[in-house]
């Protein structure tokens, strides 16, 4: 066994925690920040809860970046490069979803390392300086992306996804407001939180699991378990988002270093064919990703079990499958109340993509930790199973 | 494993030699190998170990495979971060699979091109480890089959008939 972990977050949660913003930037001697962010942010008037949190301070909060897509490319990377040296920045806040976090993290990579040829730094550990403060302000609870050391940025001339990871990556400061959240729609919330749920099972039974990592996604999986319905019911359940909020980077630090497996190659795969968000993809491909693992995995779903369901009792194989059912009949019930597809056939999936998807999935770096090796087969189930 | 890393160094030394020439045999020799590696789309890629001189860079073409000590820059570099995760992984106590996990590896270039390169070093290890050795290390490992079997054996004779060459 050999573990390598590494957490270098400052995380600060909690009502109101926006407001610590301007500490913490000053604390790193940041004057002139470049804010990230995407039109739905500002029109959810999300940036100007932000933006009053520096009412009364000295810092210049005026050059701000809006144009990032729902699906971020290595051109908006480029245009935010270039805004933040012709401004003279010294500081990088990304405020948004898992997209323009990744942005954020893309943009830190080309300062630190002085160039704008983004795919020349892409692949694992690639990266040799840290570079400038970056702070992420999560307005969504699942990716976990305000924690990890991975981006994924879609390159338009190669027309596929450029994948980055680096503990260079990793935000120095993560500020997570459930008042940020309050606003998600149900279905953002509910994708969302099953991204959160899938990395925190997931970590928990990959290759590379180790005690810290199984720690943080067993406490994860409990949080999600108890409040995603809450938080999909009623969204300005405050208590709710707060715990979806702290679930999402226990999920983040511990995926982060034990990694994903099967169900996030198929979700990438099949989310790059159908151009379908990530969380939802994730949530059509968890529990066929989940069954496959069942043989090599029954110990961890019997533990994780005592996270959902702790008065179930009986052998480990009878533990293991109540788990997934406790998956299953937790997804059925985000479904009815969110409107999350329940197949793909309902987000555009026809048999033809077939290829595509196993192609890519068989490709996708996710795979290499799951115990279960991703054959062509594997994936051909999975994606039945998931019609 | 790793305590008594000088004398490590030597067989460390002999892995990578087997490993190059096991690169060279199985391109010419076993089908889906060859398959495999084209499928990786790429045109070389690099096998080193960090601040060290031990190298394998290898230039793919669909005629042939070869291995060369240049350090020219490949667009694809699987680089170990210490020469205990490399020894593990050549001598298969770990698969690449594993090293990757443990965060042993710096990849330089495409992460899906990587990992296909990665799926056909694993059937090198396949090949050119008995089974009883790689069982433990390989996931869903069924064991060889009669035909991969002789590859094993052909591989070694060919090794053995180039010693030193």
């Amino acid at each position: 066994m050999f573990v390598e972990f590494i957490v270098p977050t400052k995380i600060i949660t909690g009502v109101d925690a926006i407001f610590r913003l301007p500490y913490e930037l000053e604390l790193r001697d940041v004057k002139k920040p470049i804010l990230l962010t995407d039109q739905g942010i500002l029109s959810a008037g999300i940036y100007d809860l932000v933006k009053q949190a520096f009412d009364e301070y000295k810092f210049d909060l005026q050059v701000v970046y809006s144009d990032i897509p729902l699906e971020t490319s290595v051109d908006s990377v480029k245009e935010a490069y270039r805004l933040f040296i012709s401004e003279n920045c010294d500081a990088i806040i990304a405020l948004g979803g898992g997209s323009v976090i990744d942005t954020g993290k893309a943009l830190r990579m080309m300062v630190s390392e002085g160039t704008d040829d983004l795919i020349a730094l892409s692949g694992a550990d690639n990266i040799t300086k840290k570079g400038v403060t970056f702070v992420a302000i999560p307005t969504t609870a699942g990716t976990g992306s305000e924690v990890t050391g991975v981006a994924v940025i879609f390159d338009k001339l190669s027309n596929s996804k450029i994948a980055f990871a680096s503990d260079f990556l990793i935000p120095d400061v993560a500020v997570l407001d459930p008042e940020l959240t309050v606003s998600m729609p149900k279905k953002l919330t509910a994708a969302s939180g099953m991204d959160a749920l899938s990395h925190a099972i997931e970590a928990y039974i990959g290759i590379q699991s180790n005690e810290i990592s199984k720690a943080l996604a067993f406490r994860s999986t409990k949080l999600i378990f108890d409040n995603l319905i809450n938080a999909i019911m009623d969204g300005k359940d405050r208590n709710a988002r707060f715990n979806m909020l702290m679930a999402s980077p226990m999920a983040g630090m511990a995926f982060s270093n034990s990694m994903v497996g099967i169900v996030h190659s198929l979700a990438h795969a099949a989310g790059a064919v159908l151009h379908i968000p990530h969380g939802v993809a994730i949530s059509l491909f968890l529990l066929a990703g989940l069954k496959e693992n069942l043989d090599r995995s029954k110990g961890d779903f019997s533990e994780l079990l005592n996270a959902v369901r702790c008065d179930f009792l009986g052998s480990e194989d009878e533990r293991a499958e109540e788990f997934l059912n406790a998956v299953s009949d937790l997804l059925k019930e985000v479904r009815c109340l969110s409107g999350l597809p329940s197949g793909l056939l309902e987000v555009g999936y026809k048999p033809e993509f077939e290829g595509r998807i196993i192609e890519l999935a068989l490709t996708d770096g996710s795979s290499i930790f799951s115990k279960v090796e991703l054959t062509e087969e594997v994936a051909r189930r999975m994606i039945k199973a998931s019609l | 494993m790793c305590k008594l890393i000088k004398s490590k160094v030597l067989v460390l030394k002999i892995l990578l030699d087997v490993f190059e020439k096991a690169l060279v045999f199985l391109f010419l020799d076993d089908a889906e190998f060859k398959k495999m590696l084209l499928k990786a789309d790429v045109d070389c890629f690099t096998i080193r170990v960090l601040k060290t001189d031990f190298l394998v860079n290898v230039t793919i073409k669909r005629d042939g495979l070869f291995v060369d000590k240049s350090k020219s820059k490949c667009e694809l570099e699987i680089i170990f971060k210490d020469l205990c995760t490399a020894f593990k992984t050549f001598s298969g106590l770990i698969s690449l699979e594993e090293a990757f996990a443990q965060k042993g590896v710096i990849l330089k270039g495409s992460i899906a091109k990587a990992l296909t390169v990665t799926r056909a070093i694993k059937r090198l290890q396949t090949l050119v480890f008995p089974d009883i050795w790689i069982k433990r290390v390989l996931k869903n490992f069924k064991g060889t089959s009669m035909p991969e079997k002789l590859v094993f054996y052909k591989f070694y004779y060919y090794y053995l008939k180039n010693l030193g060459r």
